[in-house]
């Protein structure tokens, strides 16, 4: 292998793997990581780990694990996107976005054109149980329900970027990424005086743009809060990241009142008017009027609020219906009836259990099968055909038949890997993506990179945080002015002499804006 | 069958009293006569005490809401909704489809939400077979008449033992039930045998022979809408085959929830039960 000691050794993996291609090349983009490694041992970079892993820990980066509060592990491998690959990624998750803003709107605001064209089923719709009757008529005066998504996308075999799931209610994990990157930075420095990356950083100023935008009332500085279930909830150290990053306030249920379809905030100093709440709580738990009446993390008469047009609810209410595992079949058709484009990213191929020939097809073939429940997240109650017993598979075929709609399959992706530090050295570790994109209605923006998740056993499909994922800082190149990136990409294949931050001729202030991600900081 | 129109109007109130006070209280009532399906709605208020500012918008399902909140210490609460409404209906006039017909694929996905149990309509094993049984080989109509006599040889009408929220199957077993358990047992009956049906809330002038000037007690009433290439509606606690023009509608769900008179949060203290009256004359 034509790089460092590092990776010497390194089994590379055998269905895609992201750094070396088939001949054991590293791909576009790697080469330059192998090169910055190259004087850096195993040790080394495990020593580094547990600094920047202690830490997460006092800073409360942590989350929910089998009752235990753990750090979510960040591999200091990072992974490595090229330019050209990225802008796919962009269009892609930017067009589905806006396809799905189009479906929300047609079936909360307008006449379901979609079901009654035929594209969807209106079983499908209706029998979704995220599908909020309660939210039908809300009005989005900028046309944005989708202010933040994270959708959720692996490499196939043959490295394509496919959506695995759509996520539009309320995505979390870009604490993660705008941290990882931080640490990378202050850990792993070398590793950027060799890179020109882009820049993460301005998420928080680019999401409290989107949020105010969407105000529905007049006046030039519209009051936008965060609310969040409370510090119990895993996700809440990203409530207050944000809020703290946005400089907006971090409320909870009980600092907001509505009076008169107007929402107010308790301060010492008084009432404050809320425009716009970035809500970090779930639909069923958001109203005790129209929801659940025993939610202990919602405000009463929220919903009405809304829908008289005096506060914007972020992510929208209802925004499930979207993203759920079913509607999630229909997305390629979704796109093009609204947009009339074919879709940019594939989805995996998924079967419908409520069609028969697709029925009996996936219970003749379970062994080889991913098979979800459609109303759970977080990969709970996820199976994995190959890696069942008959007796899970047979329970699992009763309760398919007793409730067909209730589950999807898909077929059995090997989906790529990317170097991983593990205690037995470096070895490929199973990767996905979740790209954040933020609406302000005039132009949908991906955070370049996003967060990849690692499934850390050996072996393991499994990347989800709460079923020990760890996760990876990624790293999108940035395409130089006045180079084109394919003869650059051909160049940087070739065995070179010269260290590539000597070649890019970094000045140490580019450094900087490198490391810090560039773009402007939140206010 | 259905006479001339009938022109009445409905005072609805609702009372309630907390043991000591309530702090604040949110409220989104559903108690205004749709101005459609026979009905004209001539006039219609609500007014609120302690006062309140109303809002108003009509939900997913097209029932008329008034919401508002109370944001001050206050030991009652008082609505009166009031409403003046001409009802001239026709019969059923809609198409009459065959059983067939009704099972077409197109047919049941078009209306999915009226196939689909809710939790207050969800028929058990047994009464499925039964309704298989007594609906066998009928056409839609037949088959209505079939399931509303069913009821009214399992269920009587009596007050107290069950709720509004009360599930069909549980009426069912105890032999007793009110107008909304007969509307949720055909619904959930009517569903089981793939015929749509729709729970429909309103008020019912009791008296069957109205004569202009008489006023009397009336009551919120619920009954059924299936359709059989329209919707058809029936009122098994009454045993009423058709609904004439006593009948004022307010709106339909999928059950009782999607269309309760009232549904509110408050805080405070416990309170008893609101006293509720619906005065109903002829004008």
């Amino acid at each position: 292998m034509a790089v460092g000691d590092l990776f010497d050794g390194y089994q590379q993996h055998p269905y895609f793997d992201e750094m070396f291609d088939s001949d054991g090349m590293p791909r576009p983009g790697w080469e330059m990581l192998a090169k910055a490694l190259e004087r850096t041992s195993i040790d080394t970079l495990r020593q580094r780990v547990k600094v920047f892993e202690s830490g997460f820990r006092d800073r409360g980066i942590t989350f929910a694990f089998g009752g235990q509060e753990r750090t979510f592990p960040l591999d200091p491998l990072p992974r490595v996107i090229g330019a050209d690959e990225w802008e796919t990624v962009e269009r892609g998750v930017a067009q589905r976005v806006r396809a799905l803003e189009a479906f929300l709107a047609d079936v909360y605001v307008g006449t379901a054109d979609v079901v009654a064209d035929g594209i969807i089923p209106n079983s499908v719709v209706r029998s979704s149980t995220q599908f909020v009757r309660k939210a039908w008529g809300i009005p989005y005066v900028n046309g944005v329900r989708i202010h933040v998504s994270g959708l959720d996308l692996i490499r196939d075999e043959t490295g394509r970027f496919c959506v695995l799931e759509d996520n539009v209610r309320t995505p979390s994990g870009i604490s993660y990424v705008l941290e990882n990157r931080r640490a990378m930075a202050r850990v792993l420095p070398e590793l950027f005086s060799s890179y020109s990356i882009l820049g993460v950083s301005d998420y928080p100023a680019r999401l409290l743009n989107a949020l105010r935008s969407s105000t529905p009332n007049s006046g030039s500085d519209p009051n936008v809060v965060v609310l969040t279930p409370g510090v119990y909830n895993s996700a809440y150290f990203e409530h207050s990241f944000l809020a703290r990053q946005m400089g907006v306030y971090l409320v909870e249920a009980r600092d907001l009142i509505c009076r008169d379809n107007n929402v107010y905030m308790r301060t010492t100093s008084g009432e404050l008017r809320v425009d716009v709440i970035y809500r970090r709580v779930d639909d069923e738990f958001l109203d005790q009027v129209q929801f659940r009446p025993d939610s202990v993390l919602g405000v009463p008469g929220l919903i009405n609020a809304a829908r008289s047009g005096r506060v914007t609810i972020a992510n929208g209410v209802g925004n499930g219906v979207a993203d759920d595992k079913l509607t999630y079949c229909y997305v390629p058709e979704i796109i093009k009836y609204y947009l009339g484009q074919n879709p940019i990213l594939p989805n995996i191929e998924t079967f419908r259990m409520w069609e028969p020939d697709h029925l009996s097809y996936v219970l003749a073939h379970m062994d080889e099968m991913v098979i979800k429940p459609v109303d759970a997240s977080g990969g709970k109650g996820v199976v994995l055909g190959p890696l069942s017993t008959k007796q899970e598979l047979l329970n699992l075929r009763t309760l398919i038949r007793e409730n067909p709609r209730g589950f999807v399959a898909q077929r059995l992706v090997h989906f790529s890997a990317a170097p991983t530090a593990t205690e037995s050295g470096i070895e490929p570790r199973h990767v996905d993506l979740r790209p954040f994109a933020i609406n302000d209605a005039g132009s949908i923006w991906v955070a370049p990179g996003g967060l990849t998740r690692v499934a850390l056993p050996r072996g393991s499909m499994v990347v989800n945080s709460s079923q020990g994922g760890g996760s990876k800082d990624t790293w999108v190149i940035e395409r130089r002015r006045g180079i084109d990136f394919r003869s650059e990409a051909k160049r940087v294949a070739q065995p070179t002499t010269e260290s590539f931050a000597d070649h890019l001729g970094m000045n140490p202030l580019e450094l900087r804006k490198a490391v810090e991600g560039g773009g402007t900081g939140a206010q | 069958m259905s006479g001339p129109a009938l022109r009445l109007s409905i005072a609805h109130r609702t009372d309630y009293r907390y043991a000591s006070y309530a702090t604040s209280s949110y409220n989104e009532i559903r108690m205004t006569p749709a101005n459609s399906d026979g009905q004209r709605l001539l006039s219609s208020s609500i007014s609120v005490s302690p006062n309140a500012l109303l809002f108003e918008f009509d939900d997913y399902f097209g029932t008329h809401c008034y919401c508002f909140d109370i944001q001050h210490p206050h030991n009652s609460l008082a609505i009166a909704a009031n409403s003046i409404v001409e009802v001239s209906r026709a019969g059923y006039v809609g198409k009459r489809i065959s059983r067939v017909e009704l099972s077409h694929a197109q047919v049941r996905e078009r209306y999915y939400e009226f196939l689909a149990e809710t939790p207050l309509a969800l028929a058990s094993g047994a009464v499925r077979d039964a309704a298989q049984e007594i609906t066998y080989q009928l056409e839609p109509e037949d088959a209505i008449g079939a399931v509303a006599e069913w009821i009214q040889s399992r269920l009587t009408f009596g007050k107290g033992l069950t709720h509004a929220r009360t599930p069909a199957m549980d009426a069912l077993a105890v032999g007793v039930g009110v107008c909304q358990d007969f509307s949720h047992l055909g619904i959930s009956m009517l569903r089981s045998v793939g015929i749509p049906a729709r729970y429909v809330s309103g008020y019912l002038f009791p008296v069957l022979e109205p004569e202009r000037g008489l006023s009397t007690e009336g009551e919120s009433h619920a009954w059924v809408e299936a359709w059989i290439g329209g919707w058809r509606a029936f009122d098994s606690a009454n045993g009423m085959d058709h609904i004439d023009n006593r009948y004022v509608k307010v709106g339909v769900g999928r059950d009782y929830l999607d269309v309760a008179p009232m549904n509110g949060v408050y805080t405070g203290q416990g309170t008893d039960p609101p006293q509720v009256s619906v005065t109903m004359s002829v004008l």
